[in-house]
């Protein structure tokens, strides 16, 4: 492993899948309060946290709040990396973090290889991905179960369910 | 059988896994072109893939997968209509939603099987291809290539869907008024909107200001 490192393995992450992750993208080190990215920028790369500890910040009636940290072993800015879509939410380096950072290209062609380390380390990163799709979906399942209770519709159909219809499966046609 | 062996030549050398049996058969397995989720896939993969799948039918009215229920398999309807039912707690069981031929149904549960969301049934008689969690680790060992194909698309839909979900969950808690979104840690989706891999650590604790 580059950067004469000793890590057996980080997070979820075995040796093998490390170096595959730093085979595609490359280590880099941050220094506290550098932004691995910004909220409401494009991300043109996402990061794997070998070391240290990563702030989540966000713009709250204009201040900066930090909302959660993130450790080792941590994938961070993956959305916004792949979709090319605006980061949600900034990160910000919390002490001195040493992380592998990949790029979009460098990502697919993780997910494009046959050898094993690639295929398990895509897997986790998928299921990982599915994880917090679900947790999200449970989240929005909780908010509108609160509107509807709120709003005392007696008779509804189980909202709880309509939401996990509809936010897992975009192809379901909705029936009036 | 000209046109059989023309399509099974190819295929047998750019993917040595694919089932011989499958291959051998008058009647293989196709997806339907117009699934969504098979987009990036190139029409060899999709035909590999297709031989991993099985192929099931469903008579009308006939249980499909019930909410709660383990599941492990993704589902794409080939031909017929499938329904989701939901019975709240003043209602019969009702219908609210279809998904028509070319749907894909479960694409995460075969690569992480958890208890399925919905009752789902078939509305009328149906056929799908179904591919399990089992089918797939054979198929990253014989056909590696078509597997990480299948994964990485159901790894870009979902976070395609993440995006979409998000932004969904944020306007609801901003409804609420509460400052729920930001102002609890444990409570927000956003505050997880960055990451993947594992846990955050809530940066105070729950409940304070």
């Amino acid at each position: 492993m580059s950067g004469g490192d000793d890590e057996s393995e980080i997070g979820n992450f075995t040796r093998s899948e490390l170096e595959c992750l730093l085979r595609a993208g490359r280590s880099c080190r941050l220094s506290p309060s550098a932004m691995l990215c910004e909220e409401g920028h494009p991300a043109a790369r996402c990061f794997v946290i070998r070391k240290g500890i990563v702030e989540v910040v966000r713009r709250l009636d204009d201040q900066p709040q930090v909302l959660s940290t993130y450790g080792p072993g941590s994938v961070l800015a993956l959305m916004a990396t792949i979709d090319g879509g605006p980061c949600r939410v900034s990160l910000r380096a919390a002490k001195d973090v040493r992380a592998v950072e990949i790029g979009p290209r460098e990502l697919f062609e993780i997910f494009k290889g046959d050898n094993r380390p690639c295929a398990t380390l895509a897997d986790k990163l998928t299921i990982a991905a599915i994880r917090r799709l679900r947790q999200s979906t449970d989240e929005l399942a909780r908010a509108v179960h609160r509107s509807v209770t709120r709003a005392a519709q007696p008779g509804r159909l189980d909202s709880d369910e309509l939401v996990r219809i509809h936010a897992g499966n975009h192809a379901w046609k909705p029936l009036s | 059988m000209p046109s059989h062996s023309a399509r099974k030549t190819p295929l047998a050398l750019k993917f040595p896994g694919c089932p011989t049996d499958a291959m051998a058969r008058d009647e293989m397995p196709t997806l339907p072109t117009n699934a969504h989720l098979f987009e990036t896939l190139s029409d060899g993969e999709r035909l590999a893939l297709a031989h991993f799948m099985r192929e099931r039918h469903f008579d009308a009215g006939e249980t499909v997968c019930s909410r709660g229920q383990h599941g492990n398999t993704m589902l794409v309807v080939v031909q017929g209509t499938l329904s989701a039912v939901v019975s709240g707690k003043d209602n019969p069981q009702a219908e609210v939603a279809r998904l028509e031929a070319g749907s894909v149904l479960g694409e995460t549960f075969c690569i992480d099987p958890a208890p399925r969301p919905v009752t789902v049934v078939a509305s009328e008689s149906t056929t799908v291809l179904e591919i399990s969690r089992d089918d797939l680790t054979r198929m990253r060992q014989e056909a590696p290539r078509v597997a990480a194909a299948l994964v990485s698309a159901v790894f870009q839909e979902v976070l395609r869907r993440l995006r979409c979900l998000d932004d969904r969950v944020d306007r609801e808690l901003r409804a609420e008024g509460v400052g729920g979104a930001y102002g609890d840690a444990d409570n927000s989706v956003s505050d997880r909107a960055a990451a993947t891999g594992c846990e955050a650590r809530p940066a105070r604790p729950r409940g304070s200001a």
